[in-house]
């Protein structure tokens, strides 16, 4: 139950730190499920991972760190909190900030605040990028050629999903395609 | 500017659904979509196929969702479902739509926490993380393109950055510090720029 009660005040107190869409929060929330010990450093890139690859929107993967945590109670209980607050903003003041005219200060809260998310994100990504040594663990290969056949997975998904449209799920189940036939 | 902006809820279109068909489509949204683009299918089914909202009602909803906190499909969803049936509208959409991700993600993590030990799940999950970094480096990047064009724009992303990876403060004291840096810039820029127009 306590931890129960951590997950709800973590995802419900992170809800409104949202700024310009769910990913800003990646690495506040790496950051917390590893050092309060919910999952480890592999197991957050898993369930973040596969959240990539479950249907609707892929920042629902924190439905997937509660599950770790306290079971279905915990899945469902991180999914709304962390959604519920942001939700309910949404209702009580999205017709007041629609019908605020295109004034400079409003102007400003949007291209001022889209560095910081940018920032944000590009932190997430490498907290990512930081915690792929931990994948080359139980893997045939020795250390450093299982890692350098992650290094070139990240590497190619990280090109295809910027240059061409195939979809961000097709590449992660090609790359888990490609990384059994490797290195399990 | 729409002349009937100001009632509330707002009038719209003849075929308006009911609650329960909204929240089976949401759920059909929730259980079809896949990363990406679900603005685009939300779209596709709210505008083109139901005509449950005009362009311009997705757009304005669209800009509201992208604004404020949350995940952007899951703020435009409950934009949307407000629109058509009020409070409970939000609320039906919302779980519609995220059930089925809750469901999946819960079960995705079951199946793997259960077979930790095998080899093949092992060498799956290393290219499951592999990719899942290599899109957050995608995502980075596409949106470094789209929003950052100025000097003092890019300096901001690379302190917040920098900030977050090694110092680690509380995402609140990192949004309320850089956050406020940002729009104060921002809003001064613009203001000078209105009294010295011909600064290019």
């Amino acid at each position: 139950m306590h931890d129960l009660w951590g997950l709800i005040s973590f995802f419900a107190g992170i809800s409104l730190l949202a700024i310009g869409g769910g990913n800003s929060t990646l690495p506040a929330i790496q950051h917390h499920a590893v050092t309060s010990g919910w999952v480890s450093r592999e197991q957050f890139l898993h369930i973040y991972a596969l959240g990539q690859v479950a249907p609707g929107p892929s920042t629902m993967y924190v439905a997937g760190i509660g599950f770790a945590v306290s079971g279905w109670a915990g899945a469902v209980a991180a999914a709304l909190a962390f959604v519920l607050p942001s939700s309910i903003l949404i209702v009580l003041a999205g017709h007041a900030w629609e019908r605020w005219p295109d004034t400079m200060a409003k102007t400003a809260v949007r291209s001022g605040l889209a560095p910081v998310t940018v920032g944000l994100i590009t932190a997430g990504a490498v907290r990512l990028v930081l915690a792929l040594e931990t994948l080359s663990d139980g893997t045939r290969l020795s250390e450093g050629a299982a890692l350098v056949v992650i290094g070139c997975l990240t590497a190619a998904v990280a090109v295809l999903a910027q240059s061409t449209r195939i979809p961000p799920a097709a590449l992660v189940l090609a790359s888990g395609a490609i990384a059994f036939l490797i290195l399990a | 500017m729409r002349s009937i902006a100001m009632t509330d809820p707002r009038p719209h279109p003849p075929e308006s659904p009911s609650l329960a068909r909204l929240f089976r489509q949401c759920l059909v949204i929730g259980a079809t979509s896949f990363g990406g683009g679900l603005n685009a299918y939300v779209r596709l089914i709210f505008v083109k196929r139901r005509r449950w909202v005009t362009e311009e009602e997705f757009l304005e909803s669209l800009e509201v969702a992208q604004t404020l906190p949350g995940p952007n499909v899951v703020n435009l969803v409950v934009m949307l479902g407000r629109q058509l049936h009020g409070t409970a509208g939000a609320a039906v959409a919302l779980v519609g739509l995220l059930g089925p991700a809750v469901a999946a993600n819960a079960l995705l993590v079951m199946f793997v926490l259960q077979r930790a030990e095998s080899a093949a799940v092992t060498g799956v999950l290393a290219g499951f993380g592999a990719a899942a970094a290599g899109l957050s480096i995608a995502n980075a990047g596409q949106m470094a393109r789209v929003h950052l064009r100025r000097t003092f724009d890019i300096l901001l992303t690379l302190v917040a950055a920098v900030t977050m990876i090694w110092l680690r403060p509380p995402l609140v004291v990192a949004i309320v510090v850089f956050g406020s840096i940002g729009v104060a810039a921002h809003y001064l820029r613009a203001r000078r720029d209105l009294e010295e127009p011909t600064d290019a």
